[in-house]
C-alpha cells in the first residue's frame, strides 16, 4: 500500500516510465491503482529513434519546394526554413522518407528539376501527434523516474518503518 | 518496541530494514545494477531509490574474433521507483562492526 499511496500523491507531477522491453514513455502521471497499473496524459517516447513505430503520424500535402542536389538538403519551405535534411537519396518519381530538424517525419516526391543546383521536391509532412495518452500495465514497468522534488525522504522513511511493523 | 526490537534480525526483510538511507547495491534482471540511497521500500522489494547509479552490462559478440566484448553502460539517476520483480539480490553497505 505504500507505494501507491506515495503514487496518488504524484499524481499531476510528470515522470518518466521505464518498461521491462527498454521503452521509456515520459508523460503527466493521471492516476494509478493497487497493482501499480499506471495511465499517463501527455505522453512521449523518449528515444524516439530507437522506436519510430511508437510515433502516430498521420500525413497531408505540404507545399512543393526547391531544395539543392546535394546529399545533405537545405529546404527553403514556409514551415521548413532553413531545415537540415539528412541522407537525402532519391530518383525520380520516387518517395524518400527524410526528417527535418525538428520533430516533424516528411515524405518527399521528386516532382521535376530546377537547374543543377536545385529540384523541385513536393513535400507531405508527417506530424508526429505529441497528445497521447496511455495506460501501462503495472507488470511491465521496471522503472519510474521521479522528479527530484517529488520525493519528501523523511515521509518515506516514516511510512517504510510502518509498513515493515506490519502496519 | 524497544530498541532491541528495531536493530535486531529475525526475517530477511529486517536486514533491507536497517539499511534505510544508506547506500545500497541492487542486482536487476537483464544484467542491470543499482547503487543507491534507500529511501523506502515493501515486502515485494519494491524500492526509491535516491542518487542511483546504474550499470547495465552487454555482451557482444565480435564478428570476427569470435571474441566477446564486454560492455558497461553507466547512468545516474536522481530518484527511482524500482519495481520489486525485477530484483535478484539486495546488499546492504558494508559494515566494520
Amino acid at each position: 500500500m505504500l507505494f501507491f499511496s506515495y503514487f496518488k500523491d504524484m499524481v499531476g507531477r510528470e515522470v518518466t516510465v521505464e518498461l521491462k522491453n527498454d521503452l521509456a514513455i515520459r508523460g503527466t502521471l493521471h492516476s494509478v491503482d493497487q497493482y501499480l497499473n499506471i495511465k499517463l496524459e501527455n505522453t512521449s517516447v523518449v528515444d524516439e529513434d530507437k522506436y519510430p513505430h511508437m510515433v502516430i503520424a498521420f500525413p497531408f500535402l505540404l507545399h512543393t519546394v526547391f531544395a539543392p542536389t546535394a546529399s545533405i538538403l537545405e529546404v527553403g519551405g514556409p514551415s521548413h526554413q532553413g531545415s537540415k535534411v539528412e541522407r537525402a537519396t532519391m530518383t525520380w518519381g520516387g518517395r524518400i522518407r527524410w526528417e527535418v530538424s525538428g520533430r516533424a517525419n516528411s515524405e518527399l516526391k521528386l516532382c521535376g528539376k530546377v537547374g543543377l543546383q536545385y529540384v523541385a521536391l513536393s513535400v507531405s509532412t508527417l506530424f508526429s501527434r505529441s497528445v497521447r495518452n496511455c495506460f501501462i500495465r503495472g507488470s511491465v514497468v521496471r522503472y519510474v523516474q521521479l522528479p527530484p522534488d517529488g520525493v519528501d525522504i523523511e515521509l518515506l522513511h516514516d511510512a517504510t518503518r510502518r509498513e515493515a511493523r506490519g502496519g | 518496541m524497544g530498541s532491541e526490537e528495531e536493530s535486531t534480525v529475525k526475517e530477511p526483510l529486517d536486514l533491507i530494514r536497517l539499511s534505510l538511507d544508506e547506500r545500497i547495491y541492487v542486482k536487476l534482471r537483464s544484467d542491470r545494477e543499482l547503487r543507491g540511497k534507500l529511501h523506502a521500500y515493501d515486502q515485494h522489494l519494491n524500492m526509491i531509490l535516491g542518487d542511483v547509479e546504474e550499470i547495465v552490462t552487454t555482451v557482444e559478440i565480435d564478428d570476427e574474433t569470435y571474441e566477446e566484448i564486454v560492455r558497461a553502460t553507466r547512468r545516474t539517476i536522481p530518484f527511482l521507483f524500482v519495481r520489486g520483480d525485477g530484483v535478484i539480490l539486495v546488499s546492504p553497505p558494508l559494515r566494520t562492526t
